[in-house]
């Protein structure tokens, strides 16, 4: 739809306003109001740019290097305006409409063409069919268009945000693949050359995707995994029908949830109909570490939790567990109390009339997407650091109330003097203590009991805009932020280390290789969550024949069928890492997944680094 | 790939990421106009951003196709003052640091301890939520129990 046709959709809905019984009209007339002046707004900047390029084309005295900038001119005076109606015209008008959401604010996540292929088959097959046009200059403008998603940086970011998203990145991920509407294989042409182009770019903006279904065809996730293979974190790979499957656990209807897809790093969404906001990452370890001082930070002394007993008290694994969970819903409660205030705030003070224009049904609704005119409205809690909590209650359990290993108080000792002189007590939590992510049930029951207590404790409590408070897991870079407020770990972890990193395994514990990796994994139910994340890092020399790529694709397979949300290979070895870490002027080049995205290694922190360098490698299949 | 893309390519990957601005001024210059007090606050933001758009640089890189960068060219970030103010110690900071550094110049500087703090310091949404945040919330906040999204950025998980 073009612009012109959203301010017709304004005037309807100012027309259909009751006065008379709607004590809101007025409110929403204002809204409605505004909305129609951002629509003009992108109008005039297109004009502006058409302008100029007509006077570039004025200024070329050569008769064919004129035809472009008159080409872009006539492009730029008749979309975002007018509905496109080529592949050029629709880029092009996506394009506009990227710039005024990041003009209008400053977004979490920039915004994001979606399910591109999608998007664009028909213009595509029209060009190629009708027009004319190659493949080679669809391609083209495919390229140009990638290059505008990477000039622009994510917005400077200073403190704590700063610490838990650090980078250039700014999330815009495409999707590909998936399904239709009807349930059927979405793949077409356009997905085979989005691959090639995202091959051939090879930078970091925008990120890229690909949906795998049970219908998507194996030729398809093959050439996928040709990209990673390439080494530099793209596309990620997700499952439809768990994307599918987790919309329609949140009550949305089975066409909205088949036409939707994942966002940012993971975050599963309604495209183009729900505001899915993600309010704040939860330090699940930093609740652990409370609960174990009765409610007092180590690091300030202050009391900021409840006083859930001495722990040097606690008679069975049961009563710790339950002090934990009592710390773990006061802390949910006093962020959710916080997240109603914080929404009606921005609802107040900053809403965002032209991001309101593309959402269903802010217009039809006269209500801003900040205020809950989106069809669906979500607020998530992401919770962090499911390795690390699930290997330190195991270790609580298994060494001090069953083994008996050592008393709680010896380890208390061992945790406050960061193990130093308490190398017995490291040893044994480090090597002789089940772990996540080697399917090991007793380690694996824990890590489902931590993610159904955090799951109740937020999912289905009401936001401020109609909707409800979901959890996902995932970290960005909080991961490293989060490890640096926390002293050492029951799990054997130094004090402000990193924790683990979205539900992947603790770096370096998983040591019975990815299949164990993605049958722990899958032990939490992703259906109930808006996205999960798991990284996996293999060394280069496994995937290089094809046969290799087939094993990882039937790995990819397996853990969608447990309904595994997400996975990531990063495919280079520690070596390298390593060489890059000390030459960093020779790696310029070298890029590695960190969380739910890619970065230069050499643009990441120094215990980001270490952090990815210390994940296990795997070295077979 | 095609000695257009490339060149774009190359552009994109060597400009150096640098504060710009350009947004804040206009957002700025709007506000001092005093039209905002006449209109609600949806029509305020809208305008805001029409004038935004109206007086913005346009840039048009050689070779491109397809056109349009939300600062004055390739890898200038604009700022957001209604969201987060940035003080100067915030733009030393931005220019040092050693990863994920803006580079900020002394106009820049100048313009910002000249116009843009004082214009916005105490009406940004960022001091708003610290201000409406219980002790509890604070201390938690501190210690590392949880982050808050929207202290510096929109709500905008959207496609």
């Amino acid at each position: 739809m073009g612009f012109s046709d959203f301010k017709k959709e304004i005037e309807e809905s100012i027309n259909n306003l009751d006065f008379n019984n709607d004590p809101e009209a007025y409110t929403k007339k204002e809204e409605l109001k505004a909305m129609e002046i951002a629509a003009d707004a992108i109008i005039i900047l297109a004009k502006r740019y058409s302008d100029e390029a007509k006077k570039l084309a004025f200024r070329e005295k050569d008769t064919t290097r004129k035809q472009e900038p008159e080409k872009i001119a006539e492009i730029c005076s008749y979309v975002p305006e007018y509905a496109p109606r080529t592949t050029w015209e629709a880029l092009q008008h996506y394009w506009f409409i990227h710039l005024g959401v990041i003009t209008e604010l400053n977004t979490w996540d920039s915004f994001n063409p979606g399910r591109l292929d999608q998007n664009l088959i028909t213009f595509y097959e029209e060009d190629i069919n009708e027009r004319n046009i190659s493949v080679g200059e669809i391609k083209e403008l495919l390229q140009c268009f990638w290059i505008k998603f990477n000039n622009q940086p994510a917005p400077p970011k200073v403190g704590v945000t700063a610490e838990e998203s650090n980078t250039y990145t700014d999330f815009c991920l495409i999707n590909l693949g998936g399904v239709k509407e009807d349930g059927s294989n979405a793949v077409n042409n356009l997905s085979f050359l989005l691959l090639d182009v995202i091959e051939e770019m090879r930078i970091l903006q925008p990120s890229s995707m690909v949906q795998i279904s049970k219908e998507t065809p194996n030729d398809f996730l093959m050439r996928a995994m040709k990209v990673v293979r390439t080494g530099f974190g793209q596309p990620s790979i997700f499952n439809t029908e768990a994307i599918v499957q987790e919309m329609l656990n949140q009550g949305k209807s089975i066409i909205d949830a088949r036409n939707g897809g994942a966002s940012g790093c993971v975050e599963t969404g309604a495209f183009g109909k729900e505001a899915y906001i993600l309010s704040g990452y939860f330090n699940t370890v930093k609740i652990l570490e409370l609960t174990l001082n009765n409610g007092i930070d180590p690091r300030t002394g202050k009391q900021i939790g409840l006083k859930t007993g001495d722990a040097t008290t606690f008679h069975a694994f049961e009563d710790l567990f339950e002090a934990f969970t009592n710390q773990l819903n006061h802390f949910i409660d006093i962020k959710i109390e916080g997240n109603n205030i914080i929404e009606r705030l921005w609802a107040a003070n900053l809403p965002s009339p032209f991001m309101s224009l593309l959402v269903d049904d802010c217009i039809e609704k006269g209500k801003d997407y900040n205020d809950g005119g989106a069809r669906y409205n979500t607020t998530y809690i992401q919770g962090v650091g499911l390795g690390t909590i699930t290997d330190s209650l195991t270790s609580l359990k298994y060494n001090i109330f069953e083994e008996k290993n050592f008393s709680m108080n010896d380890l208390l000792l061992a945790l406050e003097n960061n193990f130093e002189e308490h190398q017995t007590i490291r040893q044994i939590v480090l090597n002789e203590t089940p772990k996540y992510g080697n399917d090991d049930d007793y380690a694996d029951e824990i890590t489902k009991r931590v993610f159904e207590e955090f799951y109740k404790a937020v999912n289905g409590r009401p936001n401020t805009k109609g909707g409800h408070h979901r959890i996902n897991l995932l970290p960005t870079t909080v991961h490293v932020y989060f490890g640096s407020v926390l002293g050492a770990t029951p799990d054997g972890r130094k004090a402000k280390e990193p924790l683990s990193e979205g539900i992947s395994p603790v770096q370096g514990m998983d040591m019975k290789g990815p299949t164990a990796v993605i049958k722990s994994a899958s032990k939490i139910d992703h259906l109930r969550t808006g996205g999960t994340l798991l990284n996996q890092k293999f060394t280069p020399e496994i995937l290089k024949k094809d046969e290799d790529l087939e094993k990882v694709s039937a790995l990819i397979r397996a853990y969608f069928r447990m309904d595994g949300h997400h996975i990531q290979f990063n495919v280079v070895s520690a070596d390298t890492l390593r060489k890059a870490q000390e030459n960093p002027e020779r790696f310029k080049s070298l890029i590695v997944r960190v969380a739910g995205y890619s970065d230069y290694f050499i643009n990441l922190g120094e215990s980001l680094q270490n952090e990815i360098i210390k994940r296990t490698e795997h070295g077979a299949i | 790939m095609k000695e257009r893309v490339r060149k774009l390519r190359e552009q994109s990957l060597t400009a150096e990421p640098y504060l710009s601005l350009e947004r804040a001024t206009l957002l700025t210059d709007f506000y001092e106009t005093g039209i905002v007090e006449d209109v609600s606050i949806p029509v305020a933001r809208a305008l805001a951003f029409k004038h935004i758009l109206e007086n913005k640089e346009i840039c048009i890189n050689e070779g491109e196709l397809i056109v349009g960068e939300r600062g004055p060219e390739p890898q200038a970030a604009p700022t957001y003052p209604e969201i987060c103010v940035h003080s100067l110690d915030d733009l030393n900071i931005l220019n040092s640091r050693e990863k994920i550094s803006f580079s900020v110049d002394d106009e820049t500087r100048r313009i910002s301890e000249e116009r843009i703090v004082p214009f916005w310091k105490g009406k940004s949404i960022r001091e708003k939520i610290f201000d409406n945040m219980t002790t509890e919330w604070i201390d938690a906040y501190e210690a590392g129990v949880f982050t808050e999204f929207m202290e510096q950025r929109a709500p905008g998980h959207t496609v």
